[in-house]
């Protein structure tokens, strides 16, 4: 029971990004974004939603997509660029971006989380069983 | 390398879809995701097992007793 509970913790945020892209990919219509392969979103400039565009040109999706964090891009700018900068290096490479984000933002990070909780809820156990005992 | 790159794709395909599902935008998401979620369950977590050895470290003392 409690290794199902512990894989099923593991999954569930992988299974939610499945969801959320497979449950949206019969809604796109627009033609895939070819700089990558693989694309599901287009990379056109839409200003009725997002598309592989604001990833492209963080200025485009300010401009045309941002409203809620609108009054706050002072604030915002400089910890969404400070997480940008510590995934690049110096030579400014796609590929180590890529690379680093899909290490650390998909695995390490997730995996350090999933960790942690999954030692906390042993400890639950634990007092469980001790109160139980008691 | 391959791997790599779907992998990052699929990831930001999910980010664009999220976005658009929900209203918000790809760099709210990103924001609300990678600039406060993150660090927060990571701390929270951590905060939370130092909370969890404290209950079971008084649990077991007071059995002794």
């Amino acid at each position: 029971m409690k290794i199902i509970r512990n894989l099923l913790l593991l999954v569930l945020p992988f299974l939610c990004i499945v969801l959320i892209n497979e449950v949206s990919r019969p809604t796109i219509k627009e033609k895939p974004f070819s700089l990558y392969s693989n694309t599901m979103n287009s990379g056109q400039k839409l200003k009725n939603k997002c598309s592989w565009e604001c990833h492209e040109n963080t200025s485009y999706c300010k401009r045309y997509h941002v409203k809620l964090l609108s009054p706050y891009f002072s604030i915002t700018d400089r910890l969404y660029c400070g997480v940008i900068e510590v995934l690049q290096n110096e030579e400014d490479e796609f590929s180590f971006y890529q690379i680093m984000n899909v290490v650390f933002l998909v695995l390490v990070i997730p995996l350090l989380i999933w960790l942690l909780l999954a030692k906390s809820l042993s400890i639950q156990d634990q007092i469980r069983q001790l109160k139980a005992k008691s | 390398m391959d791997v790599i790159n779907t992998v990052y794709v699929y990831c930001t395909d999910c980010i664009i879809n999220l976005a658009n599902l929900t209203g918000l935008s790809y760099y709210e998401i990103n924001f609300f995701l990678f600039c406060i979620g993150y660090p927060l369950l990571l701390i929270g977590s951590i905060v939370f097992l130092i909370f969890q050895k404290y209950r079971l470290k008084k649990y077991r003392y007071a059995k002794k007793i």
